[in-house]
């Protein structure tokens, strides 16, 4: 592992500690849910740490509910950009990893609100966005530093995202 | 009225999407997974590797940068000499120029340059002394002698050669003389002056003086 990320300060370390004590199974749970591999899995929530700790002034730990949803957002975008990685050869698109999300979700779509079912199949990548800006409320350069993607690719996910949700939500009414 | 999905949208159904996905999660204390020694230990490792000083971090860091342009410099600059006749000659010729003075052992009487060369001695006979540079590559002096012959008062000229380049004296000779002899042109007379030590060229007539 490559320790390009550093805690800087004992209270940072404190928590960082305490994020990992109370969070990571959550962490594994998430991660494993989409690889359906322990090894890989586990290697998804070192690499979500990472990025957790570039961004350890951004969580509140008062917080509980805000802070375990960023940390869900945060290892759901490492574990995909792990999966992606080692499927490179075959190319991995949204659309399949939009399958993940909906499959992983199934059980419950009935149950659930119509827009919700539409939201549970927007493509991971997309909703990942939203989630961070409509619920968390960062801004775009702070969910490129999350992500780990330019400002440019964040306005551009924003602006598709916006643009599918819509789509389907249209073919959902016409349905 | 079919919703759109817009920011007003969002901010409604976004935060209950999130509220829905982690009630979906189990609780914390509900997984019970075993972390593999492997992932402890780099956690572990993650978590010791803390740096309390910033500054420290950030010299580090420009350290290494500095460290990397370094090598890189030194890479490009190695293949470039290497690769250019001009420049590997013009290198060498460098590199000679600076390490001169650590190529040759103190006292062993070599000479660290060649040229014109003022000599503070030269063969205790020799009434009048000039030194001359003569050769750049073998570095040595000639020296003119203008004493009398002690019979006829004569004016005897001669020329000595003064070596200051121990390896071509070494070449020469590995003997010294005790005198240098030589003959006035006018009368005959042959003189022997004690040098101490040198090596008499009979051909030449030079003496030649190790330093």
């Amino acid at each position: 592992m490559l320790y390009s990320s550093i805690i800087d300060t004992p209270q940072e370390k404190r928590k960082f500690e305490q994020i990992y004590e109370e969070y990571r199974q959550t962490m594994f749970f998430t991660a494993y849910r989409i690889l359906h591999d322990s090894y890989e899995a586990e290697d998804a929530v070192q690499n979500a740490f990472l990025r957790i700790i570039d961004n350890l002034e951004k969580i509140d730990l008062t917080n509980r509910h805000k802070t375990k949803g960023f940390v869900v957002i945060v290892v759901e975008n490492a574990t995909i950009d792990l999966y992606r990685k080692k499927k490179r050869e075959n190319a991995v698109s949204y659309d399949e990893l939009s399958t993940w999300s909906a499959c992983a979700e199934t059980s419950d779509l009935d149950s659930k609100m119509h827009v919700h079912s539409v939201l549970q199949r927007l493509p991971i990548q997309y909703k990942t966005v939203l989630l961070l800006k409509y619920s968390h409320g960062y801004n775009n350069p702070e969910i490129s530093e999350i992500l780990r993607i330019s400002e440019e690719n964040v306005r551009q996910r924003i602006v598709r995202a916006k643009k599918k949700l819509s789509q389907m939500l249209e073919q959902e009414g016409e349905s | 009225m079919r919703p759109v999905a817009d920011d007003v949208f969002l901010f409604t159904y976004i935060p209950e999407e999130e509220e829905t996905i982690l009630t979906d999660i189990p609780a914390e204390a509900d997984l019970h997974h075993e972390f593999s020694s492997h992932f402890e230990k780099k956690m572990q490792k993650l978590i010791k590797h803390e740096r309390r000083n910033k500054l420290r971090r950030i010299l580090i860091q420009t350290a290494k940068v500095a460290m990397i342009t370094i090598l890189l410099l030194v890479i490009v600059n190695t293949a470039l000499v290497c690769s250019v006749d001009a420049y590997r000659e013009q290198f060498f010729k460098l590199v000679g120029s600076i390490t001169v003075d650590y190529r040759q052992i103190p006292g062993s009487g070599e000479v660290p340059f060649c040229g014109t060369y003022n000599h503070t001695y030269g063969p205790s006979a020799r009434a009048t002394v000039k030194g001359e540079y003569v050769d750049s590559e073998h570095c040595y002096s000639c020296y003119q002698n203008t004493t009398s012959c002690t019979k006829c008062g004569h004016t005897v000229i001669s020329r000595d050669l003064l070596l200051h380049d121990m390896k071509l004296s070494s070449a020469i000779s590995n003997g010294s003389c005790q005198t240098w002899v030589y003959t006035c042109h006018n009368c005959g007379q042959k003189r022997a002056t004690e040098i101490h030590p040198c090596y008499y060229d009979p051909l030449n007539r030079y003496c030649i003086l190790p330093i």
